[in-house]
């Protein structure tokens, strides 16, 4: 039977992973700073994701699981190759990632705060992605990254305080204008 | 000053109302009445929901989805077979569909490596500049996988393409080794190497994939692809010199 499981679970991750693809890729580009390194990634995701179907549990989230694989290739695989290339860091540029069309206040108080969530060190970037955009609870976002609980809330509370400080000051300085 | 027993996690906590992370009750009573406590607590405060809509800006679901490769056939046909059929009859019929899976499979690995490879662009491999020792070393330590040991100087001898790096990859729980190569006009090309049980064909066969010029052989239980850019003689080439040299 375990032939026709591993079937059945090849199945339900190659239908699924069109419907998740627009969120593995919007991750891998939080992970690796532009739109053609997202690509690369995500990419390299799915194929590990179909190679790997056997393996997924059908009944459990595969959103999650399709994350865990996309962050430990970056991790174990892509992130080293990207970090020299970039003389030891991922530096994320905004003109990089969106058009630099003017538009409404709304967007660009939107740009501000991506922009300061892309900002933030790696591991409290993926972090907040995963949470706070993704919607992941403490214990999955734990699970995806592969760290304690306790890793996560440190994270989250120093991004938390990084973050409300410079809204603020955003804040103020629009207020002034 | 209650506050002091509240870490700055679980105050995060109780605003993200993870509740059994966190003392909620305690939080919610004490800062009603703790100035410093309601501080620290607006401190961390930031609007989460503008921070998921602000991510809508990356345009996520227009982003193009690459093209899935198409699944190998499976063998769920031998296991209906083996229990309908008496064991004798379902062994004949598992040797035959075995047989048959394995030739799907190995067309598979060729389908995941083209679709692998149509995502390479020229700054892939661009900023790679290994010394030759360092890039001997990781031959060595790739090839080791599929049970081969491959020289670099035997890739460099094409003036047209340069040696990049190595890397293991996974097919099916079987390595795959992909070498991978840039072409004098800056195009990324690979050669990937799984072991085969298929029989030998040591003539390139030409052919495209995914948009880009493909060659294929076979010699000594290894299958060959290499795969990369759009000029067809140029793969023929470089196919039939890596054949000769059987690499």
């Amino acid at each position: 039977m375990k032939l026709w499981r591993n079937n059945n679970a090849q199945q339900v991750v190659r239908e699924g992973i069109p419907v998740i693809f627009p969120r593995i890729w919007r991750y891998s580009l939080t992970l690796t700073g532009t739109p053609e390194r997202a690509d690369d990634l995500a990419q390299a995701a799915v194929l590990r994701a179909l190679e790997k179907a056997g393996k997924f549990e059908i009944g459990t989230r595969l959103d999650r699981w399709m994350f865990r694989i996309a962050h430990n290739l970056w991790v174990s695989e892509i992130r080293k190759n990207t970090v020299r290339a970039g003389g030891g860091l991922v530096a994320i540029e905004e003109a990089d990632i969106i058009s630099p069309e003017p538009g409404p206040e709304a967007v660009a108080i939107n740009r501000e705060v991506m922009m300061a969530v892309l900002h933030l060190p790696e591991a409290q970037r993926s972090t907040v992605v995963l949470v706070y955009v993704e919607g992941y609870s403490y214990r999955d976002a734990a699970m995806i990254l592969d760290i304690p609980l306790g890793t996560v809330m440190s994270r989250l509370a120093t991004a938390r305080a990084t973050l409300g400080q410079k809204f603020r000051e955003e804040g103020q300085a629009r207020d002034a204008r | 000053m209650q506050d002091r027993y509240f870490t700055d996690e679980e105050l995060v906590a109780y605003l993200d109302g993870e509740d059994d992370l966190a003392p909620v009750a305690d939080i919610a009573q004490a800062a009603e009445t703790d100035a410093a406590l309601g501080a620290r607590i607006a401190a961390l405060t930031v609007d989460t929901a503008r921070i998921a809509a602000s991510f809508d800006l990356l345009k996520a679901d227009e982003r193009p989805m690459p093209k899935l490769p198409e699944p190998a056939l499976r063998a769920p046909k031998f296991q209906i077979a083996g229990m309908a059929l008496a064991a004798s009859v379902a062994l004949a019929i598992g040797i035959g569909i075995g047989a048959y899976s394995s030739g799907q499979r190995t067309q598979g690995w060729v389908d995941y490596v083209a679709a692998y490879q149509a995502l390479y662009s020229n700054s892939t491999l661009a900023h790679i500049d290994q010394a030759e020792t360092a890039k001997q070393a990781e031959l060595d330590r790739v090839t080791a996988a599929i049970g081969k040991s491959v020289g670099v100087g035997t890739l460099q001898t094409l003036p047209e393409v340069e040696y990049k790096r190595a890397q293991v990859l996974s097919f099916n729980g079987r390595a795959l080794i992909q070498l991978a190569f840039l072409t004098s006009t800056g195009e990324p090309v690979a050669l990937c190497i799984i072991r085969s049980n298929v029989a030998d064909t040591p003539d390139p066969a030409l052919s495209e994939m995914e948009g880009l010029s493909a060659a294929r052989w076979a010699r000594d239980g290894y299958d060959y692809l290499l795969i990369g850019g759009n000029d067809a003689a140029l793969i023929d080439r470089i196919a039939t010199e890596f054949s000769t040299a059987q690499i």
